[in-house]
């Protein structure tokens, strides 16, 4: 089962933000790392992540700097700035919330059949 | 026979093009399409297909460049704006060096008339003045294109474009030739002989203020700009 676009549009930012407080990623191996993680069932369109991080980076979120890659091409690398994981934080809880609340509802009976 | 260093040099024109994405932008998602070609040969694929579907994933350069805009707006009109810095610049540089042209033209005209050559004479000098203004204008017109527009992004260019740039260009001659004869013809005939001199030298020094000061703002706000962006 793949994720619906509306679901995968508003996981974007959460899931970006989440890999690079682990590590410096570049764009790539970030669209591959989601794919992995996902058993690939999320797959970004390669395009569409990078107008998502110019957007990030120019919000002060996130970073990046240019390094030199095994290929010998240089290579933009993204970081997590401060702004970035209070921001990471906030998708945190409200993630947790809409899961908290949605596990709720599924594990129980509904409260109209009272 | 495909070669894949020209299908990359090609695709990334096409990006170019969008006029949204910054070199960096380019460079990042080329090296993003470098490595997923890697991907799909290791998978097998021969270079071509995996340049098909690389590409393919990546999205169209029109899709990108609208992201793109969508997610730097700033950045967007920043570039816009800076480009018509340079162009205005560039046609004030152009406006002063086909006046120049002209008057170096009529007074060529002028010097061999006065030597007899044949005919010279038939030249009325203010008519040629005009015609060697406009004549010197297209050609910059022509040169201010080819820099600044067509340069990257030849290929994209299209005629319709083209005859768009073309037309403007048109009227904004007509405007500036309007600009520049209406003006002292109502003065002619509207103002007394001693009121005339008066306004028209007011208007000549208006004119060299604005001269002088124009390409200074102009430059003012490309180093801005720049230094923005």
């Amino acid at each position: 089962m793949a994720l619906n676009r509306e679901l995968m549009a508003a996981s974007t930012i959460p899931l970006v933000l989440a890999i690079l407080a682990r590590e410096d990623c570049y764009g790539y191996s970030l669209i591959k790392q989601v794919r992995e993680l996902s058993g690939d069932r999320i797959q970004w369109s390669d395009g569409m992540l990078y107008p998502v991080l110019r957007r990030l980076e120019n919000q002060g979120h996130i970073s990046s700097y240019w390094q030199k890659a095994d290929s010998g091409r240089k290579r933009r690398y993204y970081r997590l700035e401060d702004d970035g994981r209070q921001e990471l934080t906030h998708w945190q809880e409200q993630w947790v919330l809409v899961g908290d609340v949605l596990g709720r509802l599924w594990e129980k009976e509904s409260p109209c059949s009272i | 026979m495909f070669h894949l260093n020209r299908a990359i040099t090609t695709w990334r024109q096409d990006l170019e093009a969008q006029r949204t994405l910054r070199a960096a932008d380019l460079d990042e998602l080329e090296d993003h399409l470098r490595e997923e070609i890697s991907g799909l040969r290791a998978a097998g694929l021969s270079e071509e297909e995996a340049f098909q579907i690389a590409r393919m994933r990546l999205g169209s350069p029109h899709e990108l460049g609208g992201e793109f805009a969508m997610a730097d707006p700033e950045g967007r009109r920043s570039f816009r704006l800076r480009w018509m810095v340079v162009g205005a610049l560039a046609l004030l540089a152009m406006w002063l060096a086909s006046g120049m042209v002209a008057g170096l033209g009529t007074g060529f005209v002028g010097w061999a008339g006065d030597r007899g050559f044949p005919l010279v004479g038939v030249f009325n000098s203010g008519f040629f003045y005009v015609l060697l203004r406009l004549l010197a204008l297209t050609v910059g017109c022509l040169l201010i294109w080819r820099l600044l527009v067509r340069d990257s992004s030849s290929r994209h260019l299209s005629k319709l474009n083209f005859s768009r740039i073309i037309g403007l260009l048109l009227v904004m001659m007509v405007l500036v030739a309007a600009a520049r004869f209406v003006p002292p013809m109502v003065m002619i005939h509207a103002l007394p002989h001693q009121a005339f001199v008066g306004v028209a030298t007011a208007g000549s020094f208006l004119n060299l203020i604005l001269l002088l000061i124009l390409p200074v703002v102009l430059l003012l706000m490309l180093w801005r700009l720049v230094r923005r962006a």
